[in-house]
C-alpha cells in the first residue's frame, strides 16, 4: 500500500475516537496540577514519590493519551494504515489505561504491592494490545516514507519502555527479583524520554511541518537516518552516559533545523500551533545543556516541549478532523474550522502556557510559586477539555439543526 | 459555464478544503470550482465521490494538482480543463 497525505473518508476513525483520548487525557492534565500544587518542589527531587507521580501523571496519563488520540488520526494520513473498528480498540486501550494510571498512583502512594501488580497487569495489557495491532499494520507497508518508518522504531521503544516498567513494578511488588532494577530503570525512561515521545514527536513532524506550513522539506539524510541513529544510540544508555551527549546534539540540529524550516514558510502565517512549536522546539534545545547545568530546568524545559507539541497538534486535529466529519456527511455549511476553535482562544491558550512554564521555572527561585504552577496547569488543561467538549456540541447540533445538502 | 478559480497552492493544509468546500456549497447546475493545488487534495475528492458530485483532476508537470468539480453530473470536466490549457 502506497502511503498518502491525506485523510479519505474511509479512514478517517469515528470522531468520538480522537475526542474521547484526548479529553481523558485533557482530564489527567487538569489532576497533574492538583498534584504538583500538593507536592511542591519536592517534584524535582527525581527520587521522590511525588516526581514519579507527577512523571507518569504526565507521561502516561496526558501524553499517552494524547499522542495515541493523534496516532489515530495520523495513520491514515502519514502512513495510508487504517484500523478496522477503530471504536472498540480504543476502548480497549482506554479505560484499563487511565485505571492503571489510577492504581499506579495509588501504589506509588500508599505502597500496597498488590496495586502495582494490578497496575502492571492494566498498563501492559492495553499497551501491548495496541501496539501490537499499530506495529503488525505498519510492518506491512511495502512504500515507508521517512515518518512511518520513524513511527515504527517509536513504537518499538515503546514495546520497550512497557516490558520495561511492568519488569519494574513487578519487581518492586517482590514478584520477581530486583537483580537488574537500577539498569533497566535507565534504559526505560531513556527509551521512554526518547526513544518513544521523541521521536515519535520528530517522526510526525517530518510530514506535518512541510504540511500544515508550507515550508521546504526536511533533509533526506535526517528524515531516513535519524530515528534509527537515536534508537540505537539509547541502546548505549545501559553501557555509558556519554550516550546522552550524542541524542543532545541529535536532538539540537534536529530542533534547530525545524526551526530554521518555520522561519521558511511560503506565506506569513502566524497562528498560535506554529508558536506553540517554535515553543516547544526551544525548551527541547533549552533542555539539553541544563541536564549538566541545573537538572530542574531539564526536566521543565523537556516538559514544556512536548506538552506545547501535543498543544499544537490538538489544535490542528480537532477543528479539522469535526469540521472534516460535518462535511463528508453533506453539512457543507456546517462551522468553518476556526467558529469551532477560534485563533483567539488558542492564542490566548498560548499566553496560559507560556505563563505557567514561567511560574514552573519561577519555583526554583521560590517554592511557593509552584503551587501557582499547578493552579495554571490544570488552567491550561481545563481549556482543552472545554474545546473538546464545545467541539462535541457543535457536531451534535450541526447533525440535528442543520439540512444536509443532496445532490 | 461559470468557473470559480482558486489558487491554494501556497495555503497551509487545512485551509485549501475548507475553501474548496465553501465555494462547492455556493456552486449552481451551471457553475463548477477550478482549484490549483500543489498536492493531491485526497480528502477532497473522496469528499466529492461520497457526495456524488462530478470531478475531475490532473497532474501538470510541474507537479501541481488542477481540480475541477461540479454539482452538474452531466458536466464535462475533462473538455472545459482541457479548454483551460490550450
Amino acid at each position: 500500500m502506497l502511503p498518502q497525505s491525506g485523510l479519505s473518508l474511509e479512514q478517517a476513525p469515528p470522531l468520538g475516537v480522537v475526542l474521547g483520548l484526548f479529553f481523558v487525557g485533557s482530564l489527567f492534565g487538569v489532576v497533574a496540577g492538583v498534584m504538583v500544587a500538593f507536592y511542591g518542589v519536592e517534584v524535582f527531587d527525581p527520587n521522590s514519590v511525588g516526581a514519579v507521580s507527577i512523571t507518569h501523571l504526565f507521561t502516561i496519563g496526558v501524553m499517552l493519551f494524547f499522542m495515541f488520540g493523534a496516532l489515530f488520526q495520523m495513520l491514515p494520513v502519514i502512513a495510508g494504515v487504517r484500523l478496522s473498528s477503530p471504536s472498540i480498540k480504543s476502548n480497549i486501550l482506554l479505560y484499563p489505561l487511565a485505571f492503571g494510571v489510577v492504581f499506579f498512583l495509588f501504589g506509588v502512594n500508599i505502597n500496597i504491592p498488590y496495586l502495582y501488580i494490578i497496575a502492571s497487569v492494566l498498563l501492559g495489557v492495553s499497551l501491548v494490545f495496541i501496539i501490537s495491532i499499530i506495529l503488525k499494520e505498519l510492518l506491512k507497508l511495502t512504500n515507508h516514507t521517512p515518518s512511518s518508518k520513524g513511527m515504527t522504531v517509536a513504537l518499538i521503544s515503546l514495546l520497550l519502555v512497557v516490558t520495561m516498567g511492568v519488569y519494574m513494578l513487578l519487581a518492586i511488588s517482590g514478584v520477581i527479583s530486583p537483580i537488574y532494577y537500577q539498569e533497566i530503570k535507565v534504559a526505560h525512561y531513556s527509551y521512554g524520554l526518547f526513544g518513544w515521545i521523541t521521536l515519535l514527536i520528530i517522526s510526525i513532524s517530518f510530514q506535518v511541518i512541510e504540511m500544515f506550513y508550507v515550508t521546504p522539506p526536511y533533509p533526506t539524510i535526517m528524515s531516513r537516518y535519524l530515528p534509527l541513529i537515536l534508537f540505537v544510540t539509547i541502546l548505549f544508555s545501559l553501557l555509558s552516559p556519554l550516550y546522552l551527549v550524542i541524542v543532545g546534539i541529535l536532538l539540537i540540529i534536529y530542533a534547530s533545523t525545524t526551526l530554521l524550516r518555520l522561519t521558511q514558510k511560503k506565506r506569513p502565517l502566524n497562528d498560535a500551533t506554529i508558536w506553540f512549536w517554535r515553543l516547544g522546539l526551544s525548551f527541547l534545545i533549552i533542555s539539553i545543556p541544563s541536564i549538566y547545568i541545573y537538572p530542574p530546568i531539564a526536566y521543565i524545559s523537556y516538559g514544556a516541549f512536548v506538552i506545547s507539541i501535543l498543544f499544537a497538534m490538538f489544535y490542528k486535529i480537532v477543528p479539522f478532523l469535526t469540521w472534516f466529519h460535518l462535511s463528508s456527511q453533506g453539512y457543507f455549511t456546517a462551522p468553518m474550522m476556526h467558529e469551532i476553535i477560534s485563533p483567539k482562544m488558542a492564542l490566548k491558550h498560548l499566553y496560559l502556557h507560556i505563563i505557567t512554564i514561567i511560574l514552573y521555572l519561577s519555583s526554583l527561585l521560590y517554592s511557593d510559586i509552584i503551587i501557582l504552577a499547578g493552579v495554571s496547569t490544570s488552567l491550561s488543561f481545563m481549556t482543552i477539555s472545554y474545546h473538546i467538549i464545545y467541539a462535541k456540541n457543535i457536531y451534535k447540533k450541526t447533525q440535528q439543526n442543520e439540512q444536509k445538502m443532496e445532490y | 459555464m461559470s468557473r470559480k478559480y482558486i489558487d491554494t497552492r501556497e495555503f497551509s493544509h487545512p485551509i485549501p478544503m475548507e475553501m474548496a468546500v465553501e465555494v462547492i456549497a455556493s456552486l449552481d447546475s451551471s457553475s463548477y470550482l477550478y482549484m490549483h493545488h500543489n498536492r493531491k487534495p485526497i480528502p477532497l475528492l473522496d469528499l466529492a465521490k461520497t457526495q456524488r458530485l462530478e470531478s475531475f483532476y490532473y497532474e501538470d508537470s510541474l507537479g501541481d494538482w488542477h481540480i475541477l468539480i461540479s454539482k452538474n453530473r452531466s458536466m464535462d470536466l475533462s473538455s472545459l480543463l482541457l479548454e483551460e490549457r490550450v
